[in-house]
């Protein structure tokens, strides 16, 4: 068994209900063990940020070190979150008196201090990385039998935190849908971000970053989209119908979360993928 | 100097080749042989004739050996040809020999063995000593070359040593003259170079630094100035001067030259009758008012009283051509003015003979230093295409071996001249950025070997986002520039406080954190290429994009900046179009180093506007209401998020475009409850289908993220 210290992200249990409902069947099928942190927090979104730096890299490094003492890595479902943890530990790396402040704040508000020596993982690079893909392709139940276009979003591509994949070519997703019996679709955007942190102030920029996505990814083929980030999936699905209207492209495709996929293939939610398969077949491609 | 034909040297230089390094060390061997005057033809032994090699005066072998000491292919059959009884005699040929081999086996260097003691049975004579070669050959070959190239040169110079050592002597005799001549005016006196640069898109500066670093070698001390905040009184003691100047708009100076031009055009403008000056000139023929800006200082500084020593070169998009040409004699003539001021034309074609000498020089002394040039790999370049006359847009495909030190700018001139005459991209400078397999990069500064270590040998070119295309990779900064005057990048000075130095002039001082916080922030090479960083600037046409944000940012933090200029860039940072105009900061971080530091001053920048403005507007209620919904919860809430930041309207407007709906419903996506719990009962639709409940639970010990929130910010 792998065991991670499971962190769901800031919507999974929110607006994204679904991938909870998703994650605990797949990484049980798959033999990944998931331990609640139960003290975790918000990371801050990239939103907190924005008011105060410290104060979200203290947030983060607080779930960090909870994993830590739990004598784990962190794992999570969520592009953004995992982005978000790998610029915290980077720059706790890199500016020691940075490092400093964060640990002795923790310290004194909740008895814990960030070494370093848990790392953040997202579900993504455990699938193609620790699991394999042989092993992923041996247990599916339900091929997914579509084309499906992978949405990596822009935060888990960078140096650091996309693991063994390219960081402008990324390609797990797509020998993940392989393996999954799906056919990938490759499209230009796949890195692009929808602008989610600005969903709710920039609206009309996002729709149209968001339009662009889908519709590339639409373009070329695309029965419907996988996306490795919880928090542009509210964009890219939610919205898909405003970001239409107001850029007058076809953006109409069923975006399903990464761990659903995995689930529906592996044989749960079987239900759910039959719904899945049936607006795919109204939708049309 | 001599004649150069008289001069000339055949060498017949022969290759015996199996696996090609044979026929590799022959080109080098050709490339190195012409700085001793030799004049080399390079053939395979394959293409040769024993009557050939009896013909000729000096011969160079360099030959592999084969299997048991067997000759390669190409060699076997001069070989064969050679071995005949009735060979032609050799004894005007001078030769030395090369070999190569492998010492794990017994015949080592066989053929190259065979082929020394052949040409001497024929009577050839060896000028230099066969050279064996092990498989790393490298610096034997090396030894080799040192040695044969000047005995080669210099045979049959006796023959006509009379003639020539008198040419030679009076040749050596006027060289030195010369250099005397030139040692004289390059030691004494004042040899300050002003090279003075006005700048709209960073070509002109770029140049400048360019001439800059060629100044040296004609003993000039360069200084590079931009025009902005330059005092052009210090001109009237200058006798050198070298002016760079773009054009901008309709014949107008760029942003950073107009306040230096109104100095020029007024009354306090000073007498420059001590300067000596040329003018390079960027601009772009398809406008009308063709390099106006340089036109006007040509003639404005005539007007002052200076001396032009060399005509203005007015030069195209295209502006390395006619820069070079201007470029070495700009650079010999004000080289020509002493240390006194006074121009010496007759110095000038000295300078430039010296410099290309130097430069000859330069390329023997080559020889000794080691060059990393890279194998040719098999590339596939899929390159954006787009014609503006049939407004034709598409992607064409070349397949190409090239080395793999060349720069994507090297591969796209190459595949220009050998492949696709109509191909156009940007040449050397800030904005020769493209897009290559998703990284942008500036296309001078990027080696393909690292690019296919990046993303394999498949790369392909796009122009930068954000920007208008002119051409296949040729780009517009048109609306980068007029966003750029619109954030009024120059800087405007405070009146501050100075102190005098111990000459008693009076400077004005800066913290060094301030100036290295300063300097930090605008570390970046190009703007241009920075403005393509952002995912969010191709969809919104009011951004200002992420170099502008950061140029404004740098003059908010420059304590010299005066306070109502920076009043009005916080509120240009502030205001739409502005900082919060970016959607993703945090996207910039796939960019590496740079990426993720312009990442960081976007939340510095940020940080700032929200302490100064306070949580206003939809941005800063994001931020207010996401900080305090963790706070309260530990969580976020977005039904919080979504009333607090939309507003009634914001969510009316929801419910109208199907966004609420598609929450309720969850439309495309499947799975969780259509209600959560009791609550959306009471308060719906929060807690209903995909809507999260309006109140969070709070996370363990939820009293520590409220400890943490009042020691790090209690604004929240």
């Amino acid at each position: 068994m792998v065991k991670f210290a499971y962190y769901p992200g800031n919507v999974a249990r929110a607006a994204s209900i679904e991938v909870e409902d998703c994650i605990q069947p797949l990484c049980s099928t798959l033999g990944i063990d998931l331990f609640e942190i139960p003290k975790a927090t918000s990371d801050g979104g990239n939103i907190i940020s924005q008011a105060s730096t410290i104060l979200q890299h203290t947030l983060v490094a607080r779930n960090m070190a909870l994993s830590e003492n739990m004598g784990l890595d962190l794992m999570t479902t969520c592009a953004t979150s995992h982005g978000i943890h790998c610029d915290t530990i980077d720059a706790m790396e890199e500016d020691l008196s940075l490092k400093s402040k964060i640990n002795s704040t923790l310290a004194q508000v909740s008895g814990v201090e960030y070494l370093g020596e848990s790392s953040s993982r997202h579900l993504l690079h455990v699938l193609v990385e620790e699991i394999g893909l042989d092993k992923i392709k041996s247990l599916v139940k339900n091929p997914l039998e579509m084309h499906v276009a992978g949405y990596y979003g822009p935060n888990m591509q960078k140096e650091g935190a996309c693991s063994e994949d390219n960081v402008f070519s990324p390609t797990y997703l797509e020998q993940l849908i392989s393996a999954l019996g799906g056919t990938p679709v490759n499209y230009d955007l796949k890195c692009q971000s929808v602008g989610a942190p600005a969903l709710l102030t920039n609206q009309s920029s996002t729709l149209r970053m968001t339009a662009a996505v889908l519709n590339d990814a639409k373009e070329n083929g695309a029965q419907i989209m996988v996306s490795a980030c919880t928090l542009s999936h509210s964009n890219l699905d939610t919205y898909q119908v405003k970001a239409g209207r107001i850029t007058g492209k076809n953006t109409s495709m069923p975006v399903i979360h990464l761990a659903e996929m995995v689930a529906f293939a592996l044989g749960h939610h079987r239900d759910r993928f039959a719904q899945l398969k049936t607006r795919v077949m109204i939708i049309g491609s | 100097m001599l004649d150069g034909d008289f001069m000339s040297k055949p060498v017949l230089i022969l290759f015996g080749t199996q696996s090609g390094n044979s026929e590799d060390l022959a080109a080098q061997l050709a490339k190195s042989a012409t700085s001793h005057n030799l004049v080399p033809t390079v053939q395979d032994m394959d293409a040769t004739t024993v009557e050939q090699m009896a013909a000729s005066e000096r011969i160079l072998i360099i030959c592999s050996t084969w299997g048991e000491g067997e000759m390669p292919d190409s060699a076997e059959a001069l070989w064969d040809s050679i071995s005949v009884d009735d060979a032609p005699k050799m004894q005007n040929t001078f030769f030395s020999v090369c070999a190569l081999g492998d010492t794990s086996y017994e015949f080592f260097c066989q053929s190259g063995k065979d082929w020394d003691l052949k040409l001497e049975e024929l009577g050839a004579k060896r000028v230099f000593a066969r050279q064996d070669c092990d498989v790393d050959f490298d610096d034997s070959y090396a030894e080799w070359v040192k040695g044969v190239l000047p005995a080669i040169s210099s045979v049959g110079e006796s023959v006509e040593v009379v003639e020539e050592s008198t040419e030679e002597v009076t040749d050596s005799a006027s060289e030195e003259s010369t250099s005397g001549e030139l040692d004289e005016i390059m030691a004494e006196g004042d040899r300050k170079l002003v090279i003075l640069f006005g700048s709209q898109s960073g070509n002109s500066e770029d140049l400048a630094f360019r001439i800059k670093s060629k100044a040296g070698e004609f003993g000039l001390n360069p200084e590079v100035f931009d025009m902005e905040g330059f005092d052009l009184n210090s001109l009237a003691e200058t006798s050198r001067l070298l002016i760079i100047c773009s054009t901008w708009g309709e014949g107008d100076m760029p942003d950073s030259a107009e306040a230096l031009w109104e100095i020029a055009n007024s009354d306090k403008r000073p007498k420059l009758t001590k300067t000596h000056f040329s003018v390079c000139a960027l601009g772009d023929t398809s406008y009308e008012f063709f390099c106006q800006s340089g036109k006007d200082w040509d003639g404005i500084i005539e007007q002052m009283g200076g001396n032009r020593i060399l005509d203005r070169a007015d030069c195209d998009v295209d502006f390395d051509p006619t820069f070079e040409k201007w470029v070495i004699p700009a650079l010999a003539g004000l080289a020509s003015v002493d240390g006194s001021g006074v121009f010496h034309p007759e110095l000038v074609s000295l300078f430039i003979n010296l410099v290309d000498n130097k430069g000859k020089k330069s390329s023997t002394e080559d020889l000794d230093t080691p060059v990393i040039s890279r194998q040719p790999i098999e590339l596939s370049f899929k390159i954006f295409r787009y014609n503006p006359m049939n407004v034709e847009k598409g992607w064409d495909t070349f397949e190409c071996k090239m080395p793999g030190h060349f720069s994507i700018l090297d591969a796209l001139k190459t595949i220009k001249s050998e492949i696709d005459p109509t191909l156009s991209f940007r040449g050397e400078g800030p904005l020769s950025g493209v897009i290559v397999n998703g990284a942008v990069v500036r296309a001078d500064r990027s080696r393909l070997i690292d690019m296919v270590n990046l993303c394999g040998t498949e790369l392909k070119i796009e122009p930068l986002p954000g920007y208008e295309v002119v051409k296949d990779l040729v780009i517009s900064t048109k609306n980068y520039d007029n966003h750029r005057i619109r954030s009024k990048p120059w800087m405007i000075p405070a009146t501050r406080s100075g102190v005098n130095t111990v000459s008693g002039t009076t400077i004005g001082m800066m913290e060094a954190s301030n100036a290295t916080e300063l300097h930090v922030i605008g570390d970046i090479d190009s703007p241009q290429l920075l403005h393509s960083f952002s995912d969010t600037l191709p969809y919104d046409s009011e951004y200002i994009g992420p170099a502008l944000v950061m140029h404004t940012w740098k003059r908010v933090n420059d304590e010299r900046y005066s306070e109502k200029a920076r009043q009005s860039s916080l509120n240009l940072l502030q205001n739409d179009g502005g900082a919060w105009n970016e959607s993703d900061s945090s996207s910039f971080g796939r960019h590496g180093v740079l990426g993720k530091k312009i990442s960081n001053s976007f939340n510095e920048c940020r940080s700032e506007l929200i302490r100064r403005k306070g949580f206003s507007g939809k941005h800063g209620r994001l931020v207010k209401w996401y900080g305090l919904s963790v706070k309260w919860s530990g969580k976020v809430n977005e039904t919080t998020l979504y009333r607090q930041v939309l507003g009634p309207l914001g969510l009316v407007s929801n419910i109208f475009s199907g966004v609420s709906m598609r929450m309720i419903l969850g439309f495309t996506r499947t799975g969780a409850k259509p209600f959560r719990s009791i609550f959306p009962l009471l308060a719906p639709p929060a807690g209903i289908g995909k809507i999260p409940p309006m109140i969070n639970s709070k996370v363990d010990s939820h009293h520590e993220v409220a400890n943490l929130f009042n020691k790090l910010d209690k604004r929240f």
